[in-house]
C-alpha cells in the first residue's frame, strides 16, 4: 500500500538528487578551465522498496555514485603524445638556437673568411704595403674571434642543454614524489567496493603524469588497489606505489662535458633509453650541437694548419721564415674517470685534410688497442707503431701503461673553434714572398751581371716535399744564403755560396737543385727546388738564387689560392664548402626537426581532443543539464506541494 | 558525433589563430629581409648553395679587382716603356749623324755630352718608379733602386733580380703584371742579333763592314752553338789585295781559337766586293789596306745602357786619322745595330704587355658576366618571391580575420546566454 508520506519521502529523494545533479554539474562549469579535470556525471537509480507485496510502488530515487567521464584508453594516448610532442618541440627549439647562430644575419663566418681573403689579395696586389700587411693581421685576427663567436655560441646551447637536463631531472623527481604522495591519498579514500571514488585525486594524479611525460617519456601500470607504478622507458621504476625513486645527473663515464642522467637505485645510467619529453629532445639536440661544434672546429684546425704551413714556406719583409699566423689548441685527450692504469695518451694533428668532425673512443683491450668513433662506435683502423697510433690525420702517443679496459676520449676538434686565435700581430712577419727568386747570371759587387751565352733558362722555383729524381740537394744549412750556379763545362755545373763551392752536379736538361727548408715543424719535409731547362749551356753560364725582395707575392698568391683548395675531408672541400656542409647539416637537422614537431603536436592535438571528448567539460551540456536539474528540482518540490496538500484535504476532512 | 569540451573548442580557435599569425610572422620576416632564407633551417640545400654562391661571388669579384690593377700597372707599365722606345729614338738618330765620317771634334763632343744626357735619362726611366714609390723595373725588389752608374761612369749596374709579379684574374688564369728590368734593358743581344763586326785596332784602311745573314741554319750553327768565331784579314798578294777568312771555337785571338782556327773562305778582293761565308755576307764601304783584320763574333748580351756607354765612346775617342776615323765609324754602327736589338726587345715586350692589358680586361668582362649570372641564380635561391609573400600574407590575414571574428561569434553562442 502506498501512502501520501511516501509521495513525499520519493519526492524528498527526488530533490535530493536534483540538488546533487545541480551541484555536480555546478561542479563541472567550476573545473571547465581546470587542466587535467574530468567532467563529473551523477549516477543515480530508482530506489526499490523492501518486503512489499501485490502491486509494487517505486519508492523514489537514489544517488549512488558521482563518475568521472574517463577512458583510459584515451588518458594513455594522450600521455605518450605529450610525451613524443614535448621531445619533438624540445628538440626543435634546440636546433632553432643552432640555426640561429648560423643565421646570415647571426655571427656568420662567411663574411669573415671573405674578408681574410680579400685582404690575401690585396697584399698579393701589393707585397710590400704597410696598410695591406695590417690589414691582413687584423683580418686573421676577425677571422680568429669569428671563430670564437660562433664555437662560443655553440658551446653555450651545449652548456644549456646540460643544464636543462639538470634541471628537467630535478622536476621529475618533485613530480614522482607528488605521485607517490597521491598514490597513498587515493589508496585510502577509494573504497572498497569502488562505488565512490576520490575523483579530484585521480584527475591530479592523471595530470601529474602528463606532466611527468612533458619532462621524460614514462609507462604506468596500474596496480590492484589503484595504486599507480610509474616506469622510464628502461623499465626502471620511478614510483612503485607509496615510493618515489629518484634520478639524478653525472658526466659521462668518458665525456665528461656531457652530463648522464642516472637511476638512483642502482647507480645505472639511463640517458641512452630515454627518448620521450624534454630529456629526449635535450639529447637528441646534443649530439647535433657536438657534431655542429666539431665540424665547426674542423675547418679551424684546417684554416690554422694550412695558413701556418703557408707561412712557414715563405719568407717575411726581414727575410726570415714565416712565424705562424694562427694558434689553434692541440686535440683534447681525457682519461675516462674509471681508469685503473697508468696510462696517457696525448694526440697529435698530423695532416688536417685527413681529420674528420669525429670525436674517438680509444680503449685497450688484451694488449691492444681499439679504436671507435664517438658517440658513433663505428670502428677506426688505425696503423700502430710501437707506442703510437695514427688514424684519421691524427697521431697519438701512448706513456704509461694502460690496464684492460682503459678508455680515452679523443676529440681532436672540438675546442679548435673556441680556442684559435690569430698570434701573428707584426705585419712585417706575414710571409708574402717565397724564399728564392731565380736569376740568369751572376752576380758583380752586388749587380746582377747576365752574360750568358747558352739557352739554358732556369724556372721560378717551387716548394716540393720530394725533390725531383736526381736533383743536388742543399742541406738546410745553405737555406738563406744567395747561391750561384755556374756551369764549368757544359756538362756540369757547380753551386757556391759566398764562401765557397757547396756542391756540383752533373747537367741534362731537366736537372734540378733542391735547398731543404730549415726545420720549424710546420715546414720540415719541404724543399725550395728549381729545375734547368735548355740542350746547350755554355762553360760560365750562370744563375743566382737570391732571397726575394719585397715585391714578391708569390707566397701571398699561394695563400690567397688556398680559398678554392679543397683541403678538408681527404680533399673533399674547401674552408667555405665544409662551412657551407655545416649549415647544410644544422639546416637540415632544424627542418627535420620543425616538420617532426609539427607532426607529433598533430598528434597530440588530437589525442587531446579524443580525450577530451571523453572528459572535457562542454558548457552547453552543463547548461543543458542545469535547466533539466533545476525542472527536476522544480518538479519534485511541486510533488512536495501536492502531498502536503493531500495531506491538509484529509485534516480537513 | 564527435563531443567537444569548451576549452578544446576555444583552444582549436586559438591554435588556428596562432597558426594563422605565425604564418603572417614568417612572411613578415621575409618582407622586412628581402629574403626567404632567412635560417639555414629555411631550406638547407639551398642555404648551403648561397654559401658556395656568395664565396664564388667574391672570389669573381676578387678576380676582376685584380684584372683592373693589373690593367692600371701594366697601362702605366707601357706608358714609362715608351718613353724608353722614344728615348732609344733619339739616340739612334743621334748616332746616325754621328756616322759620319765628316764631323767635326766639336760636333762629336757635343753628341758625346747628348748621349751622356740621354744616359742620365734612360737610368731614371729604367728606375720608375709606381704611385706607391715601388720600383718598376726592380724584379722582386722593388724597394731598392735597381739601376746605378758605377762611380767611374763605365757600367751600369742592376740591382734587381728575376722576379715577375703575376695575379691571378680569372679562374686558372694569371697574368704577369711587372717585367723585370733585367729582361728589359740588360743582356740584349748586340750587333744585329746574330753576329758583331769590329775592326781591328791597328787597322790603317778606311774600310767599314756591314754584314747580313744569308742562311739562318748555319750562322746559328757555327756562332750560337757552337761559339765560333771568325776573323777576315786582308793582305797583299801577288794580284792585288786578298782576303782569308779563319773560323776558329772562342773569341778570336784566344788560346783556343789560335789553336783551331781553319781557314773557311779566302781569294783576291775588290773594292765592293761582298765576302761570302758560313751563312754570312759581308760588305765593305772604303777600302781596306794589307794587314786589316775585321773580326765577326757572335752577338752576346749587352745591356741597353751599354750600347750608349759605346757610342759615348766611339764619339770620345780620338778621330785623328781616317783609319780612326773607320773604326769609330764601325762601332758606331754596331751601336745602331745593337738599339734597333733594343727596340725589338722593347716592342716584343711592349706587344706582351698589350696583350696582358688586353687578357685583362677580357677577364674583367666575363668575371662581371659570370658575376651577373651566379647573382641572379642566388637571388633565385634566396630573395624573397615579393609578390608571391604578399599575396600570401593578405590571404594569411584574411584567415585570421576570419578566425578571429569565428572566435568572437562563437563566444556569442554559450547556452547561457539563453537561460532565464
Amino acid at each position: 500500500m502506498s501512502s501520501i508520506g511516501s509521495l513525499s519521502r520519493i519526492a524528498l529523494s527526488a530533490l535530493d538528487a536534483a540538488q546533487a545533479g545541480l551541484a555536480t554539474t555546478g561542479n563541472n562549469i567550476a573545473n571547465a578551465n581546470s587542466p587535467g579535470y574530468s567532467r563529473e556525471t551523477v549516477i543515480q537509480v530508482p530506489q526499490v522498496p523492501y518486503g512489499q507485496t501485490g502491486v509494487i510502488q517505486g519508492a523514489g530515487v537514489a544517488v549512488i555514485a558521482i563518475t568521472r567521464n574517463f577512458s583510459q584508453f584515451a588518458q594513455t594516448r594522450l600521455w605518450q603524445a605529450t610525451a613524443g610532442s614535448s621531445a619533438a618541440t624540445q628538440r626543435q627549439t634546440s636546433m632553432a638556437q643552432l640555426n640561429n647562430v648560423l643565421s646570415t644575419s647571426g655571427v656568420n663566418l662567411t663574411p669573415a673568411l671573405s674578408g681574410f681573403f680579400q685582404a690575401l689579395r690585396n697584399l698579393a696586389g701589393n707585397p710590400s704595403g704597410a696598410t695591406e700587411r695590417q690589414a691582413l693581421v687584423s683580418a686573421a685576427a676577425t677571422l680568429a674571434n669569428r671563430f670564437n663567436a660562433i664555437g662560443g655560441a655553440i658551446r653555450s646551447l651545449h652548456l644549456n642543454v646540460n643544464n636543462q637536463i639538470t634541471g628537467t631531472v630535478a622536476q621529475v623527481n618533485t613530480l614522482t614524489a607528488q605521485i607517490a604522495r597521491l598514490n597513498v591519498e587515493i589508496g585510502g579514500a577509494s573504497q572498497p567496493s569502488g562505488a565512490s571514488q576520490p575523483n579530484g585525486l585521480l584527475d591530479q594524479r592523471d595530470h601529474l603524469i602528463t606532466r611527468l611525460n612533458q619532462l621524460v617519456g614514462v609507462s604506468v601500470l596500474k596496480q590492484p588497489h589503484g595504486g599507480y607504478s610509474v616506469f622510464t622507458a628502461n623499465g626502471q621504476a620511478l614510483v612503485a606505489g607509496s615510493k618515489a625513486f629518484q634520478l639524478t645527473t653525472r658526466p659521462n663515464a668518458l665525456d665528461g662535458q656531457n652530463l648522464d642522467v642516472v637511476y638512483t637505485p642502482s647507480s645505472a645510467v639511463v640517458s641512452n633509453g630515454i627518448s620521450g619529453g624534454t630529456l629526449g629532445g635535450l639529447f637528441a639536440a646534443r649530439d647535433t650541437i657536438g657534431r655542429a661544434q666539431n665540424s665547426l672546429g674542423q675547418i679551424a684546425v684546417a684554416v690554422g694548419a694550412d695558413f701556418n704551413r703557408r707561412q712557414s714556406l715563405g719568407i717575411d719583409l726581414s727575410g726570415a721564415s714565416g712565424p705562424p699566423l694562427f694558434a689553434v689548441p692541440a686535440p683534447q685527450v681525457s682519461a675516462a674517470a674509471n681508469n685503473n692504469g697508468s696510462a696517457i695518451l696525448t694526440a697529435t694533428l698530423t695532416d688536417s685534410a685527413k681529420i674528420t668532425g669525429a670525436n674517438y673512443a680509444l680503449q685497450y683491450q688484451g694488449g691492444n688497442w681499439t679504436v671507435q668513433t664517438w658517440p658513433g662506435r663505428q670502428s677506426v683502423s688505425a696503423t700502430v707503431s710501437g707506442n703510437t697510433l695514427s688514424f684519421d690525420g691524427l697521431t697519438v702517443t701512448v706513456s704509461g701503461i694502460p690496464t684492460n679496459g682503459d678508455r680515452f676520449l679523443l676529440k681532436p676538434t672540438a675546442g679548435a673553434a673556441t680556442g684559435i686565435r690569430a698570434v701573428l700581430t707584426d705585419p712585417n712577419a706575414v710571409a708574402a714572398a717565397l724564399p728564392y727568386v731565380s736569376s740568369p747570371g751572376r752576380l758583380v759587387n752586388g749587380g746582377l751581371s747576365d752574360t750568358n751565352t747558352g739557352n739554358v733558362t732556369i724556372s721560378p722555383g717551387q716548394v716540393v716535399t720530394v725533390p725531383a729524381a736526381g736533383a743536388t740537394v742543399l742541406p738546410a744549412a745553405e737555406f738563406g744564403k744567395t747561391l750561384t750556379l755556374r756551369f764549368t763545362a757544359p756538362g756540369s755545373y757547380q753551386v757556391s755560396d759566398a764562401s765557397g763551392v757547396v756542391a756540383g752536379g752533373s747537367y741534362s736538361s731537366g736537372a734540378a737543385l733542391a735547398l731543404a727548408y730549415p726545420s720549424p715543424p710546420a715546414a720540415a719535409g719541404h724543399y725550395w727546388q728549381v729545375t734547368l731547362a735548355g740542350s746547350a749551356p755554355k762553360t760560365q753560364d750562370s744563375f743566382v738564387l737570391q732571397p726575394a725582395g719585397s715585391g714578391d707575392n708569390r707566397n701571398a698568391l699561394a695563400m690567397s689560392a688556398l680559398a678554392t683548395a679543397q683541403t678538408l675531408g681527404n680533399g673533399s672541400a674547401s674552408f667555405s664548402q665544409a662551412y657551407a656542409n655545416l649549415t647544410g647539416m644544422v639546416g637540415n637537422a632544424g627542418q627535420q626537426a620543425q616538420l617532426a614537431a609539427n607532426a607529433e603536436q598533430a598528434t597530440l592535438n588530437q589525442a587531446q581532443q579524443a580525450q577530451q571528448s571523453i572528459s572535457g567539460v562542454n558548457l552547453n551540456q552543463e547548461a543543458a543539464d542545469m535547466l533539466r536539474y533545476q525542472q527536476a528540482f522544480q518538479a519534485a518540490a511541486k510533488s512536495i506541494g501536492i502531498a502536503a496538500q493531500l495531506f491538509n484535504s484529509i485534516l480537513s476532512l | 558525433m564527435i563531443r567537444f569540451s569548451t576549452s578544446q573548442i576555444y583552444q582549436i580557435a586559438i591554435n588556428g589563430i596562432l597558426e594563422q599569425q605565425s604564418r603572417i610572422n614568417g612572411d613578415y620576416q621575409q618582407l622586412a629581409s628581402g629574403r626567404k632564407i632567412n635560417q639555414p633551417s629555411d631550406a638547407p640545400a639551398a642555404a648551403a648553395r648561397v654559401i658556395g654562391l656568395n664565396t664564388a661571388l667574391e672570389r669573381f669579384s676578387g678576380w676582376t679587382q685584380n684584372a683592373d690593377n693589373a690593367q692600371q700597372s701594366l697601362e702605366y707599365e707601357s706608358t714609362r716603356l715608351q718613353s724608353v722606345t722614344t728615348l732609344i729614338d733619339r739616340v739612334r738618330t743621334l748616332a746616325l749623324q754621328m756616322a759620319n765620317g765628316t764631323l767635326s771634334l766639336q760636333d762629336r763632343r757635343n753628341g758625346a755630352a747628348i748621349v751622356r744626357s740621354y744616359l742620365g735619362q734612360l737610368i731614371g726611366y729604367a728606375n720608375a718608379q709606381g704611385p706607391d714609390g715601388q720600383y718598376l723595373f726592380a724584379g722582386s725588389r722593388t724597394h731598392a733602386q735597381p739601376f746605378a752608374l758605377n762611380n767611374s761612369g763605365t757600367q751600369v749596374n742592376y740591382y734587381g733580380d728575376g722576379g715577375q709579379r703575376s695575379l691571378p684574374i680569372s679562374s686558372g688564369e694569371s697574368i704577369a703584371v711587372t717585367d723585370p728590368g733585367s729582361t728589359l734593358f740588360m743582356n740584349i743581344p748586340d750587333g744585329n742579333g746574330t753576329f758583331r763586326i769590329q775592326a781591328g785596332n791597328a787597322n790603317t784602311g778606311t774600310a767599314t763592314a756591314a754584314g747580313n745573314v744569308t742562311d739562318p741554319a748555319q750562322a746559328a750553327t757555327y756562332l750560337q752553338a757552337n761559339g765560333d768565331s771568325y776573323q777576315i784579314s786582308f793582305s797583299s798578294g801577288s794580284g792585288g789585295l786578298a782576303y782569308s777568312v779563319m773560323r776558329g771555337p772562342g773569341a778570336v785571338g784566344s788560346a783556343g781559337w789560335n789553336a783551331g782556327a781553319t781557314q773557311v773562305a779566302g781569294g783576291s778582293f775588290s773594292a765592293g766586293a761582298t765576302i761570302n761565308f758560313d751563312g754570312l755576307a759581308l760588305g765593305f764601304a772604303g777600302n781596306p789596306a794589307s794587314g786589316d783584320t775585321f773580326d765577326v763574333n757572335p752577338s752576346r748580351g749587352q745591356s741597353l745602357f751599354k750600347t750608349l756607354l759605346n757610342l759615348h765612346s766611339a764619339l770620345t775617342s780620338a778621330a785623328a786619322s781616317p783609319a780612326q776615323n773607320a773604326k769609330n765609324m764601325q762601332a758606331i754602327n754596331t751601336v745602331i745595330e745593337s738599339l734597333d736589338q733594343a727596340q725589338t726587345r722593347l716592342g716584343s715586350t711592349q706587344a706582351a704587355v698589350g696583350t696582358r692589358i688586353q687578357a685583362a680586361r677580357t677577364a674583367a668582362q666575363v668575371n662581371q658576366s659570370v658575376q651577373t649570372q651566379f647573382k641572379q641564380i642566388r637571388s633565385g635561391l634566396e630573395d624573397a618571391n615579393l609578390p608571391q609573400v604578399i599575396t600570401r600574407l593578405d590571404q594569411a590575414s584574411l584567415s585570421l580575420q576570419a578566425a578571429s571574428k569565428a572566435f568572437v561569434q562563437m563566444q556569442g553562442l554559450s547556452l547561457f546566454n539563453y537561460l532565464p
